[in-house]
């Protein structure tokens, strides 16, 4: 009877976890009577060998043996296959001797490897980012969603770097589509050497003009298990602290790990900020070139005697006067970037308060200039994922031009174009920007690729 | 796919090319006219001229400095496009109308004929119909080179007294260009413009109202009838009133008035406007200090009712004497006349035969602060 | 496929969008000869229209015209069809396009040139209208979206303003007994045009069905839409000023003011809403062109080119690339030579011919397809 159990435990896992690339299954003692079955991902193997492997040599007796391990601190009797199942995943081994099998604890736990997160800081919340080795983060995404539904593909990807990629997703939730996609470009990429998940995305790309990101590259572990749970395809990759997320729509981009902690109201209010900040950082300049050079008329009449006044020193023409700030500003974001972190601080203060203040003071840009160039760039700031961040940072010239050509209808009209610009764009398929809001309520039946 | 890429540079450095330096014209090359004033010369031989005054903001290079300077450019030409031409060669910067918020009327144009002028606003394009109207006396150019000690934007004391924007004086009535001019085509109503008198050294007085026959003035209201005015044509007119009972006398603040009227035409050939006046009010002043009590509020509700009675039905009857319908009472006939062929005829006939009942129903509310 | 809640923006959008021009023109050129009994005219035959055409074509479910009369007429009389009715599409959006322009030159810049502005919006809208129908539609709801806060704004500022005259609202109201128009009636129920867009938009639907539960809508709001079209300028120029003016509710936006604004004219405001949703409008007309002049070439096989394979490859035929390039390029030339040469009464009564042709032809089409319906039932029986 027990017999019976125990191996069909041990069958029934096999079969569960067969096709999950992390699965591993050792068979010991002279006459293969012990079997252990274990997560590599999840699984401290140190504990597995030195408490399971080594004393089944040095016993040689069996039942001794199975007597050591039914009494070590941890370890219980295999008899419900949900708790296996559930062990397993968080990072048990699974010892069958003979015809009884037990759960031994080995649940590994990574701490020492596992950083901060840098890029996409948040206040309260896991701290926890991706580390550069694959198991490590498969560890972490194991962690945090513990069913047998999530599974993890692996592949190699170029040809001297030899890069591992691991595939993961939720079997019942994913988008087979998506899934099919995902998997078809991953095999037509033809590289040497892939060294960033960055890298990755522009290659599983579709090869035509775009702007805007097609995919989220994150470093946060809780956002691909969010995005999982929702039926994305998540990629990982070994050697870098990154992983992809596909398909992406424009929202998500504008979407930080903390408005799931905050209250509703305030993190609706968040999200609110962050499109007034891609509105101002996308149009400011433009308008001001609008309001300085072509119609004026559109401000209230103090307000443009203020611009005009501030405006009267400086001996160029209004778009000269923007490209010229802005250029500076992008020069200013990207020296701190590259900057070691001692003398940072020491560009910022150089950049912003000597060369605004003495701009302004020797006439050769307007007050006013400096005020909206500060508020574009901390706006482009506000921006949670970085990705986008630079996307919007480029857009902002298109505006000032077609601002610089055609005055305010030349803004309404390249909003208008990048509106509609976004709404043709797919990921993967999927619609990228466009409003969901009553949608879950029609039940269309996008979850499952036929939207 | 690189194709597409370039395809766009290219049609972009196109029209840059296209376009370089075509219509753009900064901010500070231009000089933004705030307000014009419109007048017939003084000479009587060039009566048939018009001469047009500009003022015009002057943005001062530091900001700080808040007294910012206006230049004021006059012309006399045949008519105003050609004299804004004229000015042109005036001044270095290109004349930008696109933020005139008031155009004044001299006097005497005004007694004349506003329609010309009133066309020419309404048309062009870069002047706004929400401009501010108003006839200047003794001539336009007097206003509108009136700088005000007050004034810190050019042209903005005569914005603010002429808006409800700045203080709230229940002697103006707010006139703006789209308003003057729809009142000169529709039938049934005719327009009003505030008058804007300098009194110097530097000071604007706006406190009376020029009645328009159409596109001719015709005559004035008193402060104190501009004021009745506004008590009839606007609701919750902020003011207060004087009245005097047996042996002392009130001033009383209006809180909340509201009126409204009816044309009653009962008979053939007969017609009569009932005015309905209600209001809330607190008295502000007692001259002799006798203690305010309940008796004593009715009795100066009761006073102010008879003076308002007495004083609309006078204001209603000089408006018909002059032959004008500032408040829209012909309008207010035919919209209620299903009889579209006559009843502008009808109107014609009733019209000076109108009779005026005046209902008042102010109340004083409350007795101030002390009794 | 989406879903049909697009079906309704279809709608919304022109029926705001006619306050533009040409439907406030006709009806105040008329509002003391009947306005009223034509608008209500206007309604019913619209509604009625909207809802036969859909049920219509409903019945061809995930399909456009090139497919529908592809498969059920013959060749002779398919290929001059198309050809006229894309022409059609192109002058609606033509001429929205140019009375945009000279509504640009009259109130917004005034110094620049009129074909810089022509080529400014030509850059986006034959950029746009390639796009894929759906992409349209999607841009559409957020534009729509983005544009309704405004609308209302500027709505309710019109009415509780104490500047507008009531009295010469109700001063019109007392023409109610006069007869209706047959201009007055094509020209108001341009109003409920947008359906016909479904020539091509209908691809994208494959669960369009009609609910009298929303329908009864369209009617209501067409009506109110038309009401307001009429009656906000009246009030603000006066029962006969209002003639003069020539973009009557432009002009109404200039009288309002914001005072607690940056922006102190509402007209800005007023252009900058409209502006966005007459540049989708214009994508979404010379769309439809687009697809049924293409429609002539292509056969059955490949019915959905630019339609609706979700794929992003975005890749099109090289033929159907060579075909919206040079019609494309043959109707921006063709723009940029008419802003030049029009002029305001040229235009004004280019919109009124075509808006009574317009009324004619959509009468015909849902004629059309009633036949088409009909051969589509017996072919299916045999």
């Amino acid at each position: 009877m027990t017999t019976h159990r125990a191996s069909n435990a041990a069958n029934w896992l096999r079969e569960k976890l067969t096709e999950q690339s992390d699965y591993e299954e050792i068979t010991l003692g002279a006459s293969s009577q012990i079997q252990l079955q274990y997560l590599k991902s999840v699984t401290n193997s140190n504990l597995v060998f030195q408490y399971v492997v080594v004393p089944s040599y040095e016993m040689a007796d069996v039942e001794a043996y199975e007597a050591y391990i039914a009494t070590f601190p941890g370890t219980g009797k295999a008899d419900d296959l949900q708790k296996l199942i559930e062990g397993i995943l968080e990072g048990y081994t699974l010892v069958s001797i003979g015809p009884n099998s037990y759960l031994f604890n080995s649940v590994k736990v990574e701490s020492s490897g596992v950083g901060e997160a840098i890029n996409e800081a948040i206040v309260q919340g896991p701290r926890d980012a991706f580390s550069e080795n694959i198991e490590m983060n498969l560890n972490l995404i194991r962690r945090r969603y513990q069913t047998s539904e999530l599974k993890v593909e692996t592949m190699t990807l170029g040809s001297l770097s030899r890069t591992a990629i691991a595939i993961v997703y939720d079997q019942e939730r994913v988008d087979s589509s998506v899934l099919q996609q995902v998997k078809d470009r991953l095999k037509r990429v033809k590289i040497d050497i892939l060294q960033s998940a960055g890298e990755l995305e522009k290659y599983i790309s579709p090869h035509r003009f775009r702007i805007f990101p097609n995919m989220v590259v994150t470093e946060r572990p809780d956002r691909v298990v969010l995005n999982l749970t929702e039926g994305k395809v998540a990629i990982l990759m070994d050697t870098t602290g990154f992983a992809i997320i596909a398909p992406a729509v424009f929202t998500d981009f504008f979407s930080a790990m903390d408005d799931k902690i905050q209250i509703p109201l305030v993190s609706q209010f968040l999200k609110l900020i962050r499109y007034v900040g891609l509105f101002i950082t996308l149009t400011l300049p433009g308008l001001y070139v609008t309001f300085a050079s072509y119609n004026p008329e559109i401000l209230k009449s103090q307000l443009v005697l203020l611009i005009a006044g501030s405006r009267a020193a400086v001996p160029y023409p209004s778009f000269m006067e923007v490209f010229f700030m802005l250029l500076m500003m992008e020069f200013l974001t990207e020296a701190s970037l590259r900057l070691p972190k001692a003398i940072g601080p020491t560009a910022t203060t150089v950049g912003g308060l000597i060369l605004g203040q003495a701009a302004t003071q020797a006439g050769l840009v307007s007050n006013i200039m400096i005020i909206l160039v500060s508020a574009v760039a901390i706006s482009n700031f506000v921006i949670p994922l970085s990705m986008m961040g630079y996307t919007i940072r480029v857009l902002k010239y298109i505006i000032v031009l077609t601002a610089m050509l055609f005055g305010v209808v030349g803004i309404m009209v390249s909003v208008v174009g990048i509106i509609m610009y976004l709404s043709d764009v797919r990921s993967f398929g999927k619609p990228y920007f466009r409003l969901t809001l009553w949608e879950s309520k029609e039940k269309v039946g996008h979850q499952h690729g036929k939207s | 796919m690189r194709k597409s890429l370039w395809a766009k540079l290219c049609v972009i450095g196109l029209l840059m090319s296209l376009m370089s330096g075509c219509q753009f014209k900064d901010i500070d090359k231009r000089s933004f006219v705030l307000a014009i004033g419109v007048d017939r010369p003084e000479d009587p031989e060039a009566k048939h001229l018009y001469e047009v005054t500009l003022k015009t903001g002057l943005p001062e290079g530091d900001p700080t400095a808040r007294t910012q300077e206006s230049i004021m450019i006059t012309q006399v030409a045949p008519s105003i496009p050609e004299a804004v031409r004229l000015m042109k060669s005036k001044i270095d910067k290109e004349l930008d109308f696109s933020h005139c918020k008031v155009v004044v009327y001299g006097q005497a144009l005004a007694r004349e004929n506003i329609g010309t002028v009133l066309d020419w606003t309404t048309r062009r394009r870069d002047l706004q119909l929400i401009m501010y109207c108003a006839v200047g006396v003794p001539n336009a150019k007097e206003v509108i080179q009136m700088q005000p000690k007050t004034e810190r934007v050019p042209g903005n004391a005569l914005i603010l007294s002429l808006s409800k924007d700045g203080s709230e004086s229940p002697f103006v009535h707010t006139v703006y260009a789209f308003d003057l001019a729809r009142k000169v085509t529709e039938s049934g109503i005719d327009p009003i413009m505030p008058i804007v008198h300098t009194q110097h050294p530097d000071m604007l007085v706006v406190n009376k109202l020029a009645l328009f026959n159409k596109s001719k003035m015709v005559g004035t209201l008193t402060p104190d009838e501009t004021r009745l005015f506004n008590l009839l044509a606007t609701k919750n007119l902020i003011t207060s009133f004087r009245i005097k009972t047996e042996g002392n006398a009130f001033d009383y603040n209006l809180e909340s008035s509201k009126s409204e009227y009816k044309i009653n035409n009962v008979k053939a050939g007969k017609a009569t406007v009932s005015y309905k006046i209600k209001g809330a009010g607190t008295i502000e002043l007692n001259d002799e200090g006798i203690p305010v009590t309940g008796p004593v509020l009715r009795e100066v509700s009761r006073a102010a009712n008879e003076q308002w009675e007495k004083d609309v039905k006078a204001l209603c009857q000089k408006l018909q004497r002059l032959g004008v319908d500032p408040l829209g009472w012909g309008l207010r006939y035919f919209s209620r006349s299903w009889d579209n062929k006559q009843e502008v005829q009808q109107w014609r006939e009733l019209y000076p035969e109108l009779d005026f009942q005046v209902k008042a129903n102010v109340e004083m509310k409350y007795t101030g602060l002390i009794r | 496929m989406v879903s049909r809640r697009y079906y309704y923006y279809l709608f919304l959008m022109s029926a705001v969008i006619n306050i533009i021009n040409l439907v406030p023109r006709v009806l105040i050129f008329t509002r003391f000869d009947g306005v009223f009994w034509s608008i209500l005219l206007a309604v019913a035959y619209g509604s009625l229209t909207m809802y036969m055409f859909t049920r219509l074509i409903i019945k061809f479910e995930g399909q456009g015209f090139p497919e529908i009369f592809n498969t059920y007429l013959p060749k002779g009389v398919v290929i001059p069809l198309l050809i006229l009715y894309s022409i059609f599409w192109f002058v609606a959006g033509s001429i929205m396009l140019l009375s945009f322009v000279d509504i640009t030159l009259r109130f917004i810049s005034p110094d620049i040139s009129a074909r810089a502005v022509m080529t400014g919006f030509l850059i986006l809208v034959v950029g746009a209208s390639r796009f894929k129908t759906t992409s349209i539609l999607y841009a559409t709801e957020i534009v729509l979206l983005l544009s309704f806060p405004a609308m209302v704004f500027i709505l309710i500022k019109a009415l509780i303003n104490p500047a507008f005259n009531w009295d010469s609202v109700l001063q019109v109201l007392t023409y109610l007994w006069t007869k209706p128009k047959l201009v007055t009636v094509t020209g108001a129920s341009f109003a409920f045009t947008g359906y016909v867009n479904l020539a091509i938009f209908n691809r994208s639907f494959n669960n369009l069905t009609l609910k009298l539960r929303h329908f009864w809508l369209v009617p209501v709001s067409g009506l109110l839409i038309l009401l307001v079209t009429l009656l906000v300028p009246i009030g603000y120029h006066g029962s006969i000023g209002v003639e003069d003016h020539v973009y009557s509710w432009f002009s109404t936006a200039d009288s309002l003011r914001m005072e607690t604004f940056i922006v102190e004219r509402v007209l800005y405001l007023f252009y900058i809403t409209y502006l966005s949703m007459s540049l989708v409008m214009v994508v979404i007309y010379w769309h439809v062109g687009l697809e049924l002049f293409k429609g002539c070439f292509n056969e059955k096989e490949d019915k959905k080119d630019s339609g609706d394979k979700e794929t992003d490859t975005g890749k099109k035929s090289r033929k159907n690339q060579w075909i919206e390039a040079i019609l494309l390029f043959t109707v921006s030339a063709s723009m940029i030579y008419l802003t030049e040469r029009i002029n305001q009464v040229r235009l004004a009564q280019a919109g009124q011919w075509f808006l009574n042709l317009r009324f004619f032809s959509e009468t015909f089409l849902i004629l059309l397809l009633m036949f088409l319906v009909w051969r589509k039932r017996r072919s299916a029986r045999r």
